[in-house]
């Protein structure tokens, strides 16, 4: 594997920056397309970052995408562009599985994007009308990791009754459950099993959220990632963490998701 | 002693097949209030070829007096018509007249029956004479003789002098929908020959002849331009709107929802770009036996409604305790189709009218309680028109959704805590944590 190029030129008055295959920014545009319907980007010399909440302030995406997770990557002066998440998204799902993707500007009002060596696209920026949002501050009791097909399939059981999520973790166990008028289910995983790699419980925690979401981000996000780190607390945020590409490499999507607390 | 309350009819563990008197008398004699809720005569979910209570209610008004005796009918068409939904895609329509000429608009326009008994309503329904004739539904493309003359009515300005040739005197029927006004008697359609020069509405008439102009674009526009719904759904249901090849009939009943879908999906597109109001906002108003509460709240647009049908009413004859029903839809909307059906999307119809005409967007829980006076369903023409009356009347700020809560709970008789426990939006509210709320710990 190459190295990343990461360069400055002065005559530059934009950013170049392209990866080796699509997946990534497939994995980007339907986590973002699951909050918000416009996206503000951020490009500096560092890399790509992006956050935003959904309109209902349930839920937060915070990117970073390093320089060095790109396999070429320019940038002469920090840079904002925002796009309409749909058309941008229907660009990158334009590219085949082998194709680079490579994102630049040059001009004020549009964003060049080329799949492969021959394809060319350019789509119109939009005026930005985010502000700033910054991230919870959270400590996290529970850590664990868990492999993204164990995740979905627990989702997608407890979502048979109910439409909330009550996550328990203990030392060695992990308890997935939900109620609703038809009934109960409960997903146990444990320690010793393949589905949890790691498990870290400094104080035992539990808390319920909505599936909705998770389906939502874990079918997003999940694409490009075999793993999710998941941290939260009893009745607290939940923060999951999906690598975008090699895992050295650096880049992420974090998600954030406010509990549902029943008195 | 068999009773609806106790038998899960979806699942009676192995009681059907021991008991044939079962299906008699839980299913057909006592349907449940929850099984009479979410079919409402639509699906005929107790197994009987016709719904037991909207036969019951035709029965209610059989005994009115015999108009009919002839079966040539001579007046003006409101104008009126009608798509019958059983046999798609090959369809009954036909024309409806009544036998009297002069200004008919208000038999067919529902606009107008603001504060209308449920009787007149019927009276009026029941004077309208309706000639069937069986077509396809894609004929709307190339058209036939009735369909040109049909579409043609649709889209006239006032009502048309018309002659009903039938096949046969009319059933002396009236049939009624959850979705649709009542329609009247009925019979085969031998020939329907308006008399003189028909007057179009020229908006509605550019629509039909433009062929490339989409139906949801159609509909849009004319609503815009003010075209009373009920105009704008006789024509969509008799294919005038949407591009050449893709134009046919759509049974009325299925037409309404599709046009206060399309419509309701267009403003809520318009009223997202507004800024949020900034206080809980609770409407009241009533009609028909029936109590409407609106609760407006200061955030991004999501939507639920909510029906709560007391014991005796059209759709809980025989249910001892009130049943409730209700759907909601977060910023995004929703894939699947409501739950209570018609009178979600119909009030979605309204209530972004109200945001859009007030510039504004808001979320919106917006509730019903039908109290037995409501003996009849008589359409979600009622609910639409009931709904935009409310958000005309002066509505009472609060500052929390707790007091606009309490306040709006002061006009139902079905206590709050049933509210909160059928509401999503609610139990979200008190429920759901916002990562806001972190920031700053």
């Amino acid at each position: 594997m190459m190295p990343a190029e990461t360069t400055k030129t002065s005559a530059m008055t934009g950013f170049v920056a392209r990866t080796q295959t699509p997946s990534e920014w497939r994995a980007v545009t339907a986590s973002i397309l699951t909050l918000v319907e416009e996206a503000t980007f951020d490009v500096t010399s560092e890399g790509i970052t992006f956050r935003a909440m959904d309109p209902s302030h349930v839920a937060l995406v915070d990117l970073f995408w390093p320089s060095s997770g790109f396999e070429k990557f320019e940038c002469t002066k920090a840079d904002k562009f925002t796009v309409r998440v749909e058309d941008f998204t229907k660009l990158v799902r334009r590219a085949e599985s082998k194709d680079s993707i490579e994102i630049s500007r040059q001009a004020t009002d549009s964003l060049v994007m080329k799949l492969g060596s021959r394809r060319e696209f350019e789509l119109h920026l939009i005026e930005s009308n985010q502000s700033n949002t910054p991230l919870p501050k959270l400590s996290f009791n529970s850590k664990f990791t868990i492999i993204e097909p164990a995740f979905d399939r627990v989702l997608n059981d407890i979502s048979v009754v109910s439409s909330h999520i009550t996550i328990e973790t203990k030392k060695d166990t992990i308890t997935f459950s939900g109620k609703g008028d038809t009934g109960k289910a409960t997903v146990t995983l444990d320690r010793a099993g393949q589905d949890i790699p790691e498990l870290d419980v400094k104080e035992e925690s539990k808390a319920t959220y909505s599936i909705e979401y998770l389906l939502k981000i874990t079918k997003a996000a999940g694409s490009a990632s075999d793993m999710i780190n998941f941290e939260y607390s009893s009745k607290m945020p939940l923060r999951m963490e999906f690598k975008l590409g090699e895992a050295s490499k650096g880049g992420r999507i974090h998600f954030y998701l406010a509990p549902r607390v029943q008195e | 002693m068999f009773s609806s309350q106790t038998v899960n009819w979806f699942n009676p563990s192995g009681f059907i097949g021991n008991n044939p008197d079962w299906r008699t008398k839980v299913i057909i004699e006592r349907p449940s209030a929850e099984m009479c809720l979410a079919c409402r005569g639509a699906k005929l979910l107790c197994g009987k070829s016709r719904c037991p209570i909207l036969t019951k209610a035709e029965s209610f008004s059989r005994h009115a007096e015999m108009l009919y005796s002839s079966d040539v009918i001579s007046g003006s068409s409101p104008p009126g018509l009608f798509v019958g939904r059983f046999g798609y895609p090959k369809v009954f329509i036909g024309p409806m007249v009544p036998a009297f000429h002069g200004d008919t608009e208000f038999l067919d326009t529902p606009e107008m029956w603001k504060g209308k008994t449920i009787e007149e309503i019927v009276d009026y329904r029941y004077s309208l004479v309706r000639g069937c004739f069986k077509t396809n539904i894609h004929d709307a493309v190339n058209g036939s003789r009735l369909i040109d003359t049909l579409q043609e009515i649709s889209m006239a300005n006032k009502p048309a002098d018309s002659d009903l040739f039938l096949e046969k005197k009319p059933v002396q029927r009236i049939t009624f929908s959850e979705n649709s006004q009542p329609f009247g008697p009925s019979a085969p359609l031998k020939q329907f020959k308006p008399s003189g020069n028909i007057s179009v509405d020229s908006r509605m008439e550019k629509a039909y002849y433009d062929r490339d102009l989409k139906a949801s674009d159609a509909i849009f526009g004319l609503y815009r331009s003010g075209v009373l719904f009920s105009k704008i759904e006789k024509a969509f249901s008799v294919g005038v709107f949407g591009e050449k090849k893709k134009r046919k009939l759509v049974p009325t009943r299925w037409s309404i929802t599709a046009v206060d879908s399309n419509l309701s999906l267009r403003l809520i597109d318009e009223i997202k770009d507004y800024d949020e109001i900034d206080e809980f906002r609770v409407f009241h108003g009533e009609n028909l036996d029936n109590v409407y509460v609106g609760i407006l709240t200061p955030e991004k647009w999501k939507y639920e409604w909510i029906e709560a049908w007391h014991s005796g009413t059209a759709w809980n004859k025989f249910g001892t305790k009130p049943e409730m029903i209700g759907d909601y839809e977060g910023y995004y909307g929703r894939k699947t189709y409501a739950k209570p059906g018609g009178c979600y999307y119909t009030t979605r119809l309204a209530i972004t009218e109200y945001l859009a005409r007030e510039r504004k967007q808001s979320g919106a829980i917006m509730l019903r309680e039908i109290h037995p006076g409501y003996i009849l369903p008589v359409g979600v023409w009622n609910v639409r028109e009931s709904i935009r009356s409310l958000l005309m009347n002066k509505y009472r700020a609060f500052d929390t959704l707790d007091e606009a809560l309490n306040h709006a709970c002061t006009f139902f008789s079905i206590p709050k805590s049933n509210w909160v426990a059928n509401s999503e939006l609610l139990r979200q509210a008190k429920e759901q944590m916002k990562i806001t709320q972190y920031f700053s710990h």
